[in-house]
Order: C-alpha cells, then sequence, then structure tokens
C-alpha cells in the first residue's frame, strides 16, 4: 500500500506549525496507524529528518494515551466502521495512494507540547477537582455489603470505560469537554459509594471544567460519534440533572 | 485560576495549573451556579417558553383561515389579547404583564447565547480547526444555532413594527395610518416580496427549533437513554414542521388568493 501522509510538524515551544507531506510505500493493510507511523519514522530518521512524535502507550485501545485527527476525525472515526482508538484502527481502513491528513487534537484547554503531542493534564485536573470518593482504606468489603441495583451498576459501569483520551474534546466544535465531564459525574453518581459527595463533585467538576477553558455543550453530538468507549449523550443530561438539583442544596451536599 | 504554565521562546501556554477548587474567591457552589451548564439551563428554559408563545401565536393566527367568518374571528382574538382578563385587572395589565414576560424570556435567552457562543468560539481553535473538518453527528441546524438566531432577532424587530406598532406599513391606502388586524395581514401577503421574506425568516425559526428544541429538553435532563434521545429527535422534528407550515400557511393563501379582503 502505498501511501501520502500529510503531517502537523511543530517544534516544541512553537506557537504554531504546518502540515508537512511525507510518502511511504510497502504498507500492510495488517498493520495498525500506529505500526504506520513508527515505519514512517524509521525512514524519516534514516534519512536524516526529526522523527515525528505522537503519543501511544497501551496500543490495544484501553489507555486511552494515543489519539490523534485523522482525515477530520479524532482517532479516525470517519475511516472506520466502528467506534475505535487511533491504535486500533487499521490500514485496512484506507485505500491505496490515498492522501491521509494526520493532526493533533486542537482545543485551547489543549495546547500542542510537540507535533502531534499535546497536553492532556486539563483533563487529570477535572478528576481530581472532584472524580473520586472518600472511602477508609483496610480490608476490603465484601462484595454483597453494598448493594447496588443492576440499571445503575451497568450505567456506572459504561461510563466508567472512558480512558481520558480526549476524543471528544478534539471533535466538539465548542472544544467542550463535556462528555468526559459527564462520564465520571454518571460512573460515580449511579453507585451507593459515590452518594455522599454526589452533589459537591458535580459542582467542583464543573467549576473545573470551566476553568480550564473548555467550551460548553450545545448537544451536536460530535462527542460521542467518535468515543471509541461509546459514552452515551445521555450521561450528559445526567450530569446537567445533577448539576441543577445541587445548585437547590446547601453547598452541594447530599441529603 | 490562570497561571502563565510554559514559557518557551516566543510561546505562553495559559493553562489552569490549579484547582479551583482551592481558589478562596468562590464557593464551588457559587461556581457552579456561574457555570456554563448553569447558564445553559437558563437558556433552555427560556428557549421553551418562547416555543410555547409560538404554539399559541399559531393557533391564534389559524383563525384567519376560517372560511366565512376569519376575518371577525381574528380581529375578535387580536383584540381580546389586549383586554384579556380586563374586568378584573386594569385593561391591558395582563397584556403589559405578558409583553414583559417574554421580553424577560429572550433577554435571558440572547444573553446566554452571546456569552456562550463567544466563550465557545475562543474554546475550540476557531476559523480553520482542522484542515478538512468532517462532521460525523451534528446536523446544520446545531452548527449554525447563532446565525439563524440572529436572522430570527432581526425578523422579529420587523414583524412587531410592522403588525404591532404599524410603523412599517405595507401597501395601506394613502393617508391610512391603522388598519384592521386582518387587513394588515391580507394588505401584506399580497405583496410577493414580504411572503418571501417571511419564508426565509420561518425557514431560520424552522432550523433553530429543530435543534433548540432537542437541545433544550437534553439540557434540562430529559435525555435518559436511547429511546428518550430519538423521542425527543422525532418531538423536535414536529415541533419544527409545525412552525413553519403553520405560520405560512396564512401567508401562502393570501399570496395565491385563497384568501381576500
Amino acid at each position: 500500500m502505498k501511501l501520502t501522509l500529510r503531517v502537523w510538524r511543530q517544534d516544541a515551544g512553537a506557537s504554531n506549525g504546518k502540515l508537512v507531506d511525507y510518502q511511504i510505500d510497502n504498507i500492510a493493510e495488517d498493520m495498525s496507524f500506529l505500526e504506520m507511523l513508527d515505519q514512517l519514522n524509521e525512514e524519516l530518521t534514516v534519512a536524516g529528518i526529526e522523527p515525528v512524535a505522537f503519543d501511544s502507550d497501551c496500543r490495544e485501545g484501553i489507555c486511552g494515551t494515543c489519539g490523534v485527527v485523522i482525515n477530520g476525525t479524532p482517532h479516525g472515526r470517519g475511516n472506520s466502521p466502528v467506534p475505535t482508538t487511533t491504535c486500533q484502527l487499521h490500514m485496512r481502513s484506507f485505500n491505496d495512494g490515498d492522501t491521509i491528513v494526520i493532526e493533533p487534537w486542537k482545543a485551547k484547554a489543549f495546547p500542542v507540547i510537540k507535533d502531534l503531542v499535546v497536553d492532556r493534564t486539563a483533563l487529570d485536573r477535572v478528576i481530581a477537582s472532584g472524580g473520586f470518593i472518600s472511602v477508609n482504606t483496610g480490608a476490603a468489603p465484601d462484595a454483597h455489603s453494598v448493594p447496588a441495583p443492576k440499571l445503575k451498576a451497568d450505567t456506572a459501569f459504561d461510563n466508567a470505560t472512558c480512558i481520558g483520551c480526549g476524543a471528544c474534546v478534539a471533535a466538539c466544535p465548542n472544544g467542550s469537554a463535556m462528555l468526559f465531564t459527564s462520564a465520571k459525574i454518571s460512573h460515580l453518581g449511579n453507585l451507593p459509594q459515590g452518594q455522599p459527595e454526589r452533589y459537591r463533585r458535580v459542582e467542583t467538576m464543573i467549576g473545573q471544567h470551566d476553568a480550564e477553558g473548555f467550551g460548553g455543550c450545545t448537544n451536536i453530538g460530535e462527542c460521542a460519534a467518535v468515543c471509541p468507549k461509546g459514552i452515551p449523550l445521555a450521561s450528559i443530561s445526567q450530569l446537567n440533572r445533577d448539576l441543577v438539583s445541587s445548585l437547590f442544596r446547601k453547598d452541594g451536599f447530599f441529603g | 485560576m490562570y497561571d502563565v504554565g510554559m514559557t518557551t521562546g516566543d510561546r505562553v501556554l495559559v493553562v489552569a495549573t490549579q484547582l479551583t477548587t482551592r481558589d478562596p474567591s468562590r464557593t464551588p457552589h457559587q461556581r457552579a451556579a456561574r457555570s456554563t451548564v448553569a447558564r445553559k439551563v437558563l437558556m433552555s428554559i427560556s428557549g421553551l417558553i418562547i416555543v410555547l408563545f409560538l404554539m399559541m401565536h399559531l393557533f391564534g393566527n389559524a383563525k384567519l383561515l376560517i372560511p366565512n367568518v376569519g376575518f371577525e374571528e381574528f380581529d375578535e382574538y387580536s383584540h381580546s389579547l389586549r383586554t384579556f382578563l380586563y374586568p378584573i385587572l386594569p385593561e391591558k395589565f395582563f397584556l403589559t404583564l405578558f409583553r414583559l414576560f417574554m421580553l424577560a424570556a429572550a433577554f435571558i435567552h440572547i444573553e446566554a447565547a452571546i456569552k456562550l457562543t463567544f466563550r465557545n468560539k475562543g474554546s475550540g481553535v476557531s476559523g480553520a480547526r482542522y484542515l478538512k473538518q468532517r462532521y460525523l453527528a451534528g446536523s446544520f441546524a446545531a452548527r449554525t444555532m447563532i446565525w439563524s438566531g440572529i436572522i430570527i432577532v432581526f425578523g422579529v424587530i420587523a414583524h412587531l413594527l410592522q403588525f404591532t406598532c404599524e410603523i412599517i406599513r405595507v401597501s395601506y391606502p394613502e393617508g391610512v395610518t391603522t388598519v384592521a388586524p386582518h387587513e394588515r395581514v391580507v394588505l401584506a401577503f399580497q405583496t410577493p416580496v414580504v411572503v418571501a421574506a417571511y419564508a426565509v425568516w420561518m425557514l431560520a425559526v424552522c432550523i433553530h427549533v429543530y435543534h433548540g428544541f432537542y437541545s433544550a429538553l437534553c439540557t434540562i435532563g430529559a435525555r435518559t437513554g436511547a429511546y428518550s434521545e430519538k423521542l425527543i429527535k422525532v418531538c423536535s422534528v414536529i415541533v419544527a414542521f409545525l412552525v413553519f407550515f403553520g405560520f405560512m400557511a396564512a401567508p401562502l393563501s393570501i399570496a395565491i388568493g385563497l384568501v381576500t379582503l
């Protein structure tokens, strides 16, 4: 498979970058997108050109480290029939002779560090502001000691699968991290262990979300369309319900 | 709480390096009350009020299309809006109260729209964000809410100047400054330009309501799952079509000569 890659190159510390064309040949259709980039980097290194910086870790779609915008959609979702992470996108989704445009996540809250690597610590601070439960550590309690209704446990689990890759922010025309934030709100808010801090949590997390410079949600739905874990838009409605509810509680405390 | 995160060369990265929860200037509760989500909720509620008003307006307009007695019915309806609850309350008391209420709804809606739009445009990388952005889910209506909104505002101003204040007078007889309500409508829509202008305006309203009604219900939390999302979508399509065809029914009937003075 022979391809033309248009890759975003931006020096560390530079305020802007540009798209640079590279030709690449001998790409097998069973290669993952990141393996294709690995091959590009080897060829660039041999040719004496600085390799393209990109994030990756587990390469099995569970860690949320990788992520680039491929042909205008985060994780290349536009080329894939199923929700996917960049590492799980395979070259069989492309045709011989294609031109592939590869850009980093672009949002005000995600400054580019270098080439395709962006700083996503804003999401970490949103979690640190309230995306946790406070419990005494010690011996694990018996699994049946805290009953959780099946339906709620399922919703919590589905939302807990968010890997924090930031594709929702990259896809959102408003640069909003509402799907990411709502996944954590729905995850903890549906479990008994999450109840004591439920309304305080939504207040602190939304406060941090807005302070980071993320935009507001206008229910366009691009986020859920590119989410590799299928976090539903319904989570955002859950966040909204909890936030409105919190405004009628003294300092957001439960009860 | 913003800080200069990194200074390298000519570039300064501005990122929030602190948890706002540790910022003593506002409590988390105050911050939540001022958040984008709280503002969106206000925007949804005011928007839904305006949609309810449109439905009421639509019902009133339909009286014009009643065969034979349509004009009298319409004039009577139009007059009763001014004198509603009259012997109980002072004349025009309800009307003034209602106008203030609608004005407040419009003000809250527009103020939130302006604040959120400016914020959102700054949050992505506006303009040419990606070389070729490919949208997967969002509708045209969803991405152009602010533009359809701006068209609606100008339309409302022209509409009030024309039918309420009678400052814009279309095809009025020479020297006449006020005519009966049904004559205002019929005279205006016998002019093709006015019909075209209203069609454009109503298209903007239709597009705005199509996404707005859906978005408002989602924002106040009605989207609880895949089924309710579908239901809300269907309802918003029905409301959007009702708005367009309902409001264009009278102008079109007049334009093609089904209704004449």
